[in-house]
């Protein structure tokens, strides 16, 4: 299917959720999806921590939004890979795939899968000029993440 | 803590607004806004251009600011009558960020903008890229500071 912003809308939220990275480090991961551009766009914001919460190992600002032909592309600033342009894939509902390439030649790919209405299942991973293409067995930095509720005191 | 990026471009962060002559001829009311992100590695800019009758708005855009390995600025940038692209910094006065990059469809687009005080000028124009003829109009924004930028509002 192609995809449309209107199908992230019950996205906007914050996500949470303890992973791995690429390296294969412990992770937290806070992402935030928010409409934008009159409602035409979608931003996201990803930061990715040590446990301690001191160190981020990976920071993105991208914005999800339709080009005049309509096709989705995401603009984003990688605090790894610097400036961006990923391509949204196609592929089935619940799903956002982005792929693309950075300034120096490092292909970025990353995935979030909507597992439940209240789960996303975070993957991303990058190969630099020349590594072989990405298998099963590829590092990646995955993360499940759940929907962030505020705190509401519980009733007596 | 600074950045290189904000050591040049701190006194561009804001939100800046006034009147912009598109290239086809009509006018409208532009609005910029400035803001660092990541602390400092990249300034994001967010610009709205506004309908003067209805106060509707016209156009969309997004985009970073950021610094490539040789010190110049590069912009990922996003309008919504244009699509995406990526800009380059192209040589220019030192007070002057000009940049120029590749659009979808064999077009070309590059920018000049400038901040002097409260004023912040800009000119883009989008031309064929096989050809260098410099004679499309030019959309031209001059726009004043309505506010400055406060730490934490990104």
């Amino acid at each position: 299917m192609t995809p449309r912003v209107a199908d992230y809308q019950r996205w906007v939220g914050t996500w949470t959720g303890e992973g791995g990275t690429q390296a294969g480090q412990k992770t937290l991961i806070r992402q935030t999806f928010s409409l934008a551009l009159d409602g035409t766009g979608l931003e996201m914001h990803f930061e990715a921590f040590d446990t301690s919460l001191s160190v981020m190992f990976h920071g993105v600002r991208s914005m999800l939004a339709p080009a005049p032909s309509g096709v989705l592309r995401a603009l984003a600033y990688s605090t790894i890979h610097g400036p961006l342009l990923l391509e949204l894939m196609p592929d089935d509902e619940g799903v956002m795939a982005l792929s693309g390439d950075s300034q120096s030649g490092n292909r970025i790919s990353v995935t979030f899968v909507e597992e439940a209405p209240d789960t996303l299942l975070f993957t991303a991973f990058w190969r630099g000029p020349g590594e072989p293409v990405a298998g099963d067995d590829t590092p990646r930095m995955t993360c499940r993440l759940q929907r962030c509720r505020p705190w509401a005191p519980q009733g007596p | 803590m600074t950045t290189p990026l904000l050591s040049r471009f701190a006194h561009w962060l804001g939100t800046w607004r006034g009147r912009v002559d598109f290239a086809e001829g009509h006018q409208a009311l532009m609005q910029f806004t400035l803001t660092p992100v990541f602390g400092g590695q990249a300034i994001q800019v967010e610009t709205v251009a506004f309908d003067i009758e209805s106060s509707r708005s016209i156009t969309r855009g997004w985009g970073y600011f950021s610094l490539d390995r040789s010190g110049r600025v590069v912009n990922n940038i996003y309008g919504n009558y244009f699509g995406f692209a990526i800009l380059h910094e192209t040589p220019d006065d030192p007070e002057v960020l000009s940049l120029q990059g590749p659009l979808p469809g064999n077009e070309v687009m590059d920018v000049t903008m400038n901040v002097l005080g409260d004023e912040f000028t800009l000119s883009s124009r989008r031309w064929e890229g096989y050809t260098s003829h410099d004679d499309r109009p030019r959309t031209y924004t001059r726009m004043k500071r309505v506010a400055h930028y406060v730490e934490g509002d990104s």
